[in-house]
C-alpha cells in the first residue's frame, strides 16, 4: 500500500491521522497531539512497537540473540519509524525488514544482513503457497527437463551464517562462498543444507532453465568447470539430480512440448 | 433505483443466506490451535473465525489444515489490515485477493474494524479514527467501496480505543452514523464496549441499548488487562471477566441470540479452558432463548 501522501492536498482528517501515526512511529521527533494525553499516546506507541518488536524477534531468533539488545532494538525502532510497509500480512513484514537492512547497512557488521536473509528464508518458505505441480509429467530428471521446486531459497554468503551463535561470530569473510540451501520438503517441514560449488552451480542453472534436459545441463557444466573430468561431472551431477529429486528440491520432469501437447 | 441501491439489495440477499449458516458459539482460529481444533468432536465449536491476512497465500501443512477445517465448520473472516478508515487509498489488489480467499473458503461473513491501521504504510494495529462528521463520510464511502468489490455486505466492529483525537461526535453517534450511511452490518465486540466504558467513562448498558440490534451480524467476547482503575488494555490475553459476561448476558437479552465467539490471542490456556468459555457463551445465548420461550408461554 505504499502511497505518498503530500501535505498541500491533504484533508484535515488525513492530517489528523498522519500526525497520530507519526507519534506512534517516532514519538521523539513528532509533534504531540494537543488533545491526546501523553500517557495514552505512550500506550499506543508501546502497543504498536511491541507488536513489531515481537514479530521481528520471533522471525530472527539468532540475530536477536547475537546482537546486543540495544543494537537490536535500535534496528527495530529505526525500521518502525522509517519504513513504509506494503504487505497486509504482519508475518511478511519480516521480509521487508531484510530489504530495509540491505538498503541501510551503515555501521552494521557484514554478516548481519546475510544472517537476516538466511533466517528470513525459513519463514518465507513457510508462508509460501504450494508449488504448481500441473507442469510435471514424469520423473526422468536426466533425459527430460528437470523441474526445480519454486520452494527453495539459495544463497551464496560471504560469512558462514548457518553457524553463527552467541559463541561464534565470524570476524572476516570466508575465502570461499557459503552456498546455503533452504527448501520445503515433501512433508512440509523445512530442510537446510550447505551445498558445494558444483551443486550450487547446478541449482543456479536449474533456476533459469527453460528447455534443457538434465543431461544437457550437466554437459554445459563440463565446459564451465574444466578443472574437473567431464565424466566425473556427468556421473556426479546425475547422482545429485536424483538426490535433489528424492529430497523434493527437484519436483520431477517435463517434456519440452508439454504445453503444446495440451 | 441507483446503481448503489441495486448492489445493496443484492448484498442483503447474500448476507441473509449466508448468516443463516452461522449460529451458536465459535472460536478465533490461531495457528497454534490448529492441531487441537482438528481433533475436537463435532459440536464442540459451531464456527471458526479466521484472520485472512494470516492465511491468504499460505500453502503447506497449515494451508491444508485450514481447508480441512473449512469443510467442517462455517467460517467467518475478521480482517486486520484493510485500514477502512485510513488516510491512503484502499489497497484494491489486496481486496481482490481477499475476495478470492472468501469465495474459495465459502466464508459466510467478513468483518473489519471501524479504525485505521496505516499511514503511508501498514502499522498492524488499530488507531482511533477521529469521531467527526468528515470521518463518518470518509469511512462510510470506503466501506461501500469494499462492499462493492467483495460483492457482499460486510460487518464493522466497534474497536477499543485509548484516545479520541479531534472528537466532535460521541462514539455511539459516530458508530451509528457510519452503519447507517454505509448500510453495513455490525460486529459487536462486547468486551470493547466494556473496555471503552471504563476508559472513557460511559454506561456500557446504555451504549448496547443505543446500537441497532438488527444490524448485528455476530459478536466477540474476549479478555483484557486492567492496567489501573481507570485504564483497561484490550489484550485478548486473559480469561473473560465477570463484568463482560454480565454485559454479554444483557446483550443477548436485548438483541436476541446472535452468533458469538471467543477471541484469545496471547497466553493461550489448554483447549478445555477455552471450550469452557465457549460453553459459557452458549449458556448466555440459550438462557436468552429459554427466557423467550417462557415469555411466549406466559
Amino acid at each position: 500500500m505504499m502511497y505518498s501522501l503530500k501535505l498541500p492536498e491533504l484533508t484535515s482528517l488525513q492530517q489528523q491521522q498522519l500526525a497520530f501515526a507519526a507519534c506512534i512511529r517516532d514519538p521523539i521527533n513528532s509533534p504531540a497531539i494537543h488533545d491526546v494525553a501523553a500517557d495514552r499516546m505512550a500506550l499506543y506507541r508501546e502497543l504498536f512497537y511491541n507488536n513489531i518488536l515481537d514479530t521481528l524477534s520471533s522471525a530472527f531468533p539468532v540475530l536477536h540473540q547475537v546482537l546486543e539488545e540495544k543494537h537490536w532494538q535500535q534496528l527495530c525502532q529505526q525500521f518502525f519509524a522509517r519504513h513504509h510497509s506494503s504487505t497486509p500480512c504482519l508475518s511478511r513484514l519480516s521480509g521487508e525488514f531484510v530489504d530495509y537492512l540491505q538498503g541501510n547497512q551503515i555501521n552494521n557488521p557484514g554478516w548481519l544482513i546475510e544472517l537476516a536473509q538466511w533466517e528470513w528464508a525459513e519463514l518465507d518458505l513457510f508462508l509460501a503457497a504450494d508449488a504448481d505441480l500441473s507442469l510435471i509429467t514424469g520423473d526422468d530428471v536426466i533425459n527430460e527437463i528437470p523441474v526445480l521446486s519454486p520452494l527453495i531459497r539459495l544463497h551464496h554468503f560471504d560469512y558462514p551464517v548457518h553457524r553463527i551463535c552467541k559463541d561464534f561470530i565470524p570476524e572476516i569473510p570466508d575465502q570461499q562462498k557459503n552456498s546455503l540451501l533452504a527448501w520445503r520438503k515433501a512433508d512440509d517441514s523445512t530442510g537446510f543444507m550447505q551445498v558445494n560449488a558444483l551443486s550450487a552451480d547446478l541449482l543456479t542453472r536449474l533456476q533459469s532453465n527453460q528447455q534443457h534436459t538434465g543431461q544437457q545441463l550437466l554437459a554445459m557444466m563440463t565446459e564451465a568447470h574444466r578443472e574437473f573430468e567431464p565424466a566425473m561431472i556427468m556421473q556426479g551431477g546425475s547422482e545429485i539430480l536424483h538426490a535433489f529429486h528424492d529430497a523434493n528440491i527437484v519436483l520431477g520432469s517435463r517434456t519440452l512440448f508439454n504445453k503444446d501437447k495440451n | 433505483m441507483t446503481r448503489e441501491g441495486q448492489h445493496q439489495s443484492t448484498f442483503e440477499q447474500d448476507i441473509n443466506m449466508n448468516l443463516s449458516a452461522l449460529q451458536g458459539a465459535g472460536l478465533g482460529l490461531r495457528r497454534s490451535l490448529l492441531d487441537e481444533i482438528e481433533t475436537l468432536a463435532e459440536g464442540e465449536l459451531d464456527f471458526l473465525e479466521v484472520t485472512p491476512e494470516n492465511w491468504i497465500g499460505i500453502g503447506g501443512q497449515y494451508g491444508r489444515q485450514l481447508r480441512r477445517l473449512a469443510e467442517r465448520y462455517p467460517l467467518v473472516c475478521h480482517g486486520l489490515s484493510l485500514s477502512v478508515g485510513g488516510p491512503a487509498p484502499l489497497d484494491l489488489k489486496f481486496i481482490r485477493d481477499l475476495k478470492t480467499f472468501l469465495d474459495e473458503l465459502n466464508v459466510v461473513c467478513f468483518s473489519e474494524h471501524l479504525s485505521y491501521c496505516s499511514d503511508h504504510g501498514h502499522l498492524y494495529d488499530l488507531m482511533p479514527i477521529p469521531f467527526t462528521e468528515q470521518a463518518v463520510d470518509h469511512v462510510a464511502q470506503r466501506i461501500m467501496q469494499v462492499q462493492d468489490i467483495l460483492q457482499r455486505r460486510i460487518a464493522i466492529e466497534n474497536v477499543s480505543y485509548y484516545a479520541a483525537p479531534s472528537q466532535q461526535l460521541s462514539e455511539i453517534d459516530f458508530i451509528n452514523a457510519v452503519l447507517e450511511k454505509a448500510d453495513c452490518d455490525l460486529l459487536l465486540d462486547v468486551n470493547n464496549v466494556y473496555v471503552n466504558s471504563i476508559n472513557h467513562h460511559y454506561d456500557a448498558y446504555q451504549f448496547i441499548d443505543a446500537l441497532p440490534a438488527a444490524r448485528i451480524a455476530y459478536m466477540h467476547v474476549a479478555g483484557h488487562y486492567q492496567e489501573s482503575e481507570s485504564l483497561i488494555v484490550d489484550t485478548h490475553g486473559a480469561e473473560v471477566v465477570d463484568s463482560v459476561w454480565q454485559l454479554l448476558d444483557f446483550t443477548c437479552q436485548r438483541v436476541g441470540s446472535k452468533p458469538a465467539l471467543l477471541e484469545r490471542d496471547f497466553n493461550l490456556p489448554p483447549m478445555n479452558e477455552l471450550l469452557k468459555e465457549v460453553n459459557l457463551i452458549r449458556h448466555y445465548q440459550t438462557q436468552q432463548r429459554a427466557d423467550d420461550v417462557q415469555l411466549k408461554i406466559a
